[in-house]
């Protein structure tokens, strides 16, 4: 009764499509499986399993196994935090970011270190799919790295375009052929090696500490974990949202050492390449194929969202462009020889250790200084038109650079990771509670938001 | 709904022949077993389930909720089988039983695929539950 009395009374327009400027209403929220699908479609990338294969040149098996347990757990543990916000905010991460950094701020930082870095993770893993595919069919005009990059972006494009509707379609196809796929990668691996006994024996050296391996897998995805809320603002409750974080990262695990089983195995650092030594290649191409697709689209859709905070056309005329220009980098960058993105790829790195100092601002508004403050649980990110932001939040903003910088490059003990989180959120927790006490001000400006989110 | 009935309880009958068949190469080729298993064993029982629920189920949202997911997953699964079967690390001796298997996947599919657009049509449940 009081959902349905909230629905009929929704006071919000939503002009740029997919509410991105305002929060999602109880008719447009999805099923918990939904939400598991979206965010398995994420992680059922190529990527992912050559991060795992990475794991496994430097650890044997029993050690790989306990690094991505820790590191799973440590991502558990935040996103499971940012998306409970998420889900009682029923908006995206960038408007969420209003509430610690300002209008202003939120636009600057989530165009920033949302949407650059996503755009810049999409021509990667654009440019990512056309060297595989032009591994997996060598010869072919079609399967050049720079054509490949074209029709696989143009393809990428289509389902962003459409929404997360698309995203949730896309999800459903690719997963459980994704999942079954993997673990016939894993077969073939432990058939050569003569069975799952054999693999867990053997026992060589791993050349990394368990440390340095945790911090590799949380370094993975922390990304994702601080930008969930753009995903499971979709969810019907908080709990429905944590639990498909949960089940997410287990799935993720698993994941994890399957790649590492296979590449203990076979020695192969990309799983498709085992499929095709199985002579699964169809498999093995619609394997990348779906699995570059349903992870790439995610980043086109997070680049929209974060760019319609202050560009205010409809978010699908913004995923075209965007689209177009991740697209044009990977197919220019495949087409002049002897060229690479891993540059880039080290760039969109260091700038990802921002991300995680952002996430500890959002957690540290949240839980602790609302918290203080005895804003009640649930009403803490409650948006309604009319309502007054800061233009910029001077604590917010200055306390992700510095929390980023301080933790990512100025420690060199611990996770980098959560070093930038801990240390931006701690900061940005103590400095806002000492300017209320003393009475100076922590934002500068205000602004009314309409309707319309704006 | 009566034809997407029909064809539930056809695609569940095709996926239980590929678990059957899963059961008599399991000597010979152990991982082939187990990935007929997993995908006959998974399609059949989400085919199975929509069965039931659209036999004894009066709510036809709900209805159809079960439908639509239920045939995301069966295309999947099939269209993994269909990629899977005839390659050479999961062909068991008699190759025959790959032939039959790959068949009782697309028959799968496109049933699958039919189930989802009529049940989307007819009881207005949209395709992302």
């Amino acid at each position: 009764m009081e959902k349905n009395k909230k629905e009929t009374k929704w006071p919000w327009e939503d002009i740029f499509g997919d509410y991105s400027l305002v929060p999602v209403p109880n008719h447009a929220q999805k099923s918990g499986v939904s939400m598991l699908f979206v965010l398995a479609g994420i992680i059922a990338t190529v990527a992912v399993l050559m991060g795992g294969s990475a794991l496994g040149t430097q650890f044997n098996v029993n050690d790989a196994v306990k690094a991505i347990i820790g590191g799973c757990a440590v991502l558990t543990f935040i996103g499971g935090l940012i998306a409970y916000i998420g889900q009682q905010a029923k908006s995206t991460t960038y408007i969420c970011l209003r509430y610690s950094f300002g209008m202003q701020g939120s636009q600057l930082v989530g165009s920033l270190l949302g949407g650059f870095i996503a755009l810049g993770w999409f021509a990667v893993q654009t440019w990512m799919f056309g060297l595989i595919v032009s591994s997996i069919a060598p010869g072919y005009w079609w399967s050049s790295i720079g054509f490949a990059s074209i029709w696989g972006g143009l393809l990428m494009m289509t389902t962003a375009y459409i929404g997360f509707k698309a995203l949730t379609w896309l999800s459903y196809l690719a997963v459980p052929f994704f999942i079954l796929l993997c673990l016939v990668g894993l077969f073939i691996g432990v058939d050569k090696v003569g069975g799952f006994a054999e693999v867990f024996a053997m026992g060589n050296k791993s050349s990394a500490t368990l440390y340095a391996g945790i911090t590799q897998v949380i370094g993975m995805f922390i990304g994702a974990a601080i930008l969930i809320p753009d995903i499971l603002r979709f969810a019907k409750t908080g709990q429905s949202a944590v639990l498909a974080w949960v089940l997410n990262l287990a799935l993720l695990g698993l994941m994890l050492i399957g790649a590492v089983i296979m590449t203990a195995s076979t020695g192969a650092a990309n799983i498709a390449e085992s499929l095709i030594l199985g002579g699964i290649g169809l498999g093995a191409f619609l394997f990348v194929f779906l699995g570059q697709w349903t992870t790439n689209d995610s980043n086109l859709y997070i680049t929209a969202l974060s760019f319609n905070t202050w560009i205010h056309v409809e978010k699908r005329y913004l995923t075209i462009a965007a689209g177009i220009v991740g697209t044009g980098i990977a197919a220019y960058v495949g087409f002049v020889e002897g060229s690479s993105l891993n540059p880039f790829i080290q760039f969109l790195t260091v700038l990802g250790t921002y991300v995680p100092a952002i996430g500890g601002i959002m957690i540290a508004d949240y839980y602790l200084y609302r918290g203080v403050l005895k804003e009640p649980m649930n009403t803490r990110y409650n948006m309604n038109p009319g309502m007054t932001f800061s233009k910029l939040n001077w604590i917010g903003l200055s306390m992700a650079v510095v929390g980023g910088y301080i933790g990512g490059s100025l420690v060199e003990i611990g996770i980098p990771a959560i070093n930038s989180l801990v240390v931006a959120g701690g900061l940005y927790f103590v400095l806002s509670y000492l300017c209320d006490q003393i009475k100076i001000p922590r934002e500068i400006g205000n602004h009314s938001i309409n309707n319309q989110g704006i | 709904m009566d034809k997407v009935k029909n064809m539930l309880m056809l695609i569940t009958v095709l996926f239980a022949t590929v678990l059957v068949l899963g059961i008599l190469i399991r000597d010979d080729n152990i991982y082939a077993a187990i990935i007929y298993g997993i995908v006959g064993v998974s399609a059949g029982c989400l085919s199975g389930y929509s069965y039931y629920e659209l036999s004894n189920q009066t709510d036809q949202t709900k209805c159809g909720k079960i439908i639509v997911f239920s045939s995301w997953m069966i295309i999947s699964l099939s269209l993994a089988g269909m990629c899977l079967f005839l390659s050479d690390f999961l062909m068991p001796a008699e190759s025959g039983f790959a032939y039959i298997s790959f068949s009782l996947c697309f028959v799968g599919f496109i049933g699958s695929i039919y189930d989802l657009i009529i049940t989307s049509k007819e009881t207005d449940t949209p395709l992302a539950i």
